[in-house]
């Protein structure tokens, strides 16, 4: 049963199609298909939804499933069910509690994932803050970037601030590798050992590994359990159990009695 | 055309500037992705600029910063994206060309209106005026060259255009390609500049 009038609601409880046009809400709580472009206030889709065309809203509302064959730009972006886009992202905040992946390149203000997020694209946004775990095929760009939880990258992480808190467990999708870190401040740390939780979790995957990265630049760099092979910074602290082949510096170099570095190299300006 | 490299660490040496400020520029975009080239090195991979643009850039992007944000900057040098014939472009003007090439140009296409020249045309007519005035071109040879710009002047993308003069035996043509452009070396390439050079001297 489709209701469908230009300008109006569109709304599917069961199964139907809405054609190309611009709506007010499209709802659907069936299994709904869209034959072509929209723009509307506000998608909701709460059952299963394909979406031929390109979709243009103010609210993204996805707590069922729904999968876009073209580019989506929404001002505010839910994803608790899981979501797939083939076209490009634009927009405003993107919140993730569920799975989402997209094809082409994220451009937005704001990404929060909390459930899994996997794209192939470019992510651009100014804040980036992850508490599942993200893998991107090109790398991302922000101003703020705090993960905790599973990174997996293919290029360059360029953000102004960088914390990451990695689990170190390898047992699930393998350890969180970025080849390319760069930026002002660079964070990189293990989860935190006083928490009981995780205190079980070490004695129960006793082999826990560490960061890894092929290069790590910025002004400050200051990095526990990470495994890479050039550290470059003006102020450069490697923490414990990191193993680094060259760490160049230019004002100051600590380095732990539990990390392994090859080279220590000073650059004088 | 082998254009001289410097690699990442030289350049912060040589220009003291930060691996935060760097990447910040490149965030913004004030310094173009094509700049950044990876090539294997004894440490691994390292990454490369192109010296003398990268160091121009840096130079014009330090006396810029005190006194406009990052943004206003990267409009600046984003001028090649905006559309040809954008008439709020203030960084580049007529009143910059000299009048005498000013002429030629509007005796060969005597319909286009003067104002509604784009970024591309008038980097060109600077062009004009630099090798016309010391003499290694004829005017017959530029009248040529204007008018293959005048065809390509939508296609052109400023921040890659390189302008290469070729003359054998007399004979000239001219090339717009771009960074990757190969010529047999035997040939006498007379001129071989970036077109976006020019934008870059007119904001001095």
């Amino acid at each position: 049963m489709a209701n469908v009038q230009s300008r109006q609601d569109a709304i599917i409880n069961g199964s139907g199609t809405i054609g190309t046009g611009r709506y007010d809400d499209v709802k659907i709580s069936g299994s709904g298909r869209i034959l072509g472009d929209i723009l509307c206030h506000e998608v909701k889709v709460s059952g299963s939804a394909k979406f031929n065309g390109k979709v243009e809203t103010e609210y993204f509302n996805c707590s069922g499933s729904a999968k876009c064959l073209s580019d989506v730009e929404a001002k505010k972006m839910n994803v608790s069910g899981s979501a797939s886009i083939d076209g490009k992202v634009s927009g405003g905040d993107v919140n993730i509690s569920g799975s989402f992946k997209t094809k082409g390149d994220l451009n937005v203000q704001s990404i929060h994932v909390s459930g899994s997020m996997k794209t192939t694209g470019l992510v651009k946004a100014e804040v980036i803050n992850i508490k599942g775990s993200l893998s991107t095929e090109k790398g991302s760009e922000c101003e703020v970037f705090t993960a905790k939880g599973h990174l997996s990258m293919n290029g360059l992480l360029n953000a102004e601030n960088v914390k990451i808190t990695h689990g170190g467990y390898s047992y699930h999708s393998g350890f969180s590798y970025i080849p390319e870190i760069g930026g002002e401040t660079i964070e990189i740390s293990r989860f935190d050992e006083s928490n009981v939780f995780s205190r079980l979790f070490t004695k129960i995957f006793n082999n826990r590994t560490n960061f890894k990265a092929d290069v790590i630049e910025g002004s400050a760099v200051k990095i526990d359990y990470t495994t890479a092979s050039v550290v470059r910074g003006d102020a450069v602290t490697i923490g414990q159990k990191c193993v680094i082949d060259l760490v160049e510096y230019t004002e100051d170099v600590q380095i732990h009695p539990s990390a392994k570095v090859k080279d220590v190299k000073k650059l004088e300006l | 055309m082998s254009e001289e490299l410097i690699s990442k660490k030289d350049l912060l040496q040589l220009t003291g500037i930060s691996y935060g400020q760097l990447y910040r520029w490149k965030r913004k975009n004030i310094i173009p992705e094509e700049w950044f080239m990876k090539k294997s090195s004894f440490t691994g991979q390292e990454t490369f600029f192109p010296k003398q643009r990268i160091l121009d850039r840096i130079e014009k992007i330090k006396e810029l910063k005190d006194d406009q944000s990052l943004d206003d900057i990267a409009r600046v040098f984003s001028i090649n994206k905006e559309i040809v014939s954008d008439r709020g472009n203030a960084t580049l003007s007529l009143e910059q060309i000299p009048k005498q090439v000013v002429q030629i140009y509007q005796s060969l296409f005597p319909n286009t209106k003067l104002e509604h020249l784009g970024t591309v045309q008038l980097c060109s007519l600077l062009f004009v005026n630099e090798w016309l005035s010391n003499g290694s071109v004829t005017i017959d040879e530029i009248k040529q060259f204007l008018n293959l710009i005048e065809t390509h002047k939508n296609q052109i993308n400023m921040d890659e255009a390189t302008i290469i003069y070729i003359r054998k035996f007399g004979m000239g043509t001219w090339i717009i390609g771009n960074q990757e452009t190969f010529v047999d070396q035997k040939d006498s390439i007379l001129i071989n500049v970036t077109l976006s050079s020019y934008l870059d001297k007119s904001i001095k």
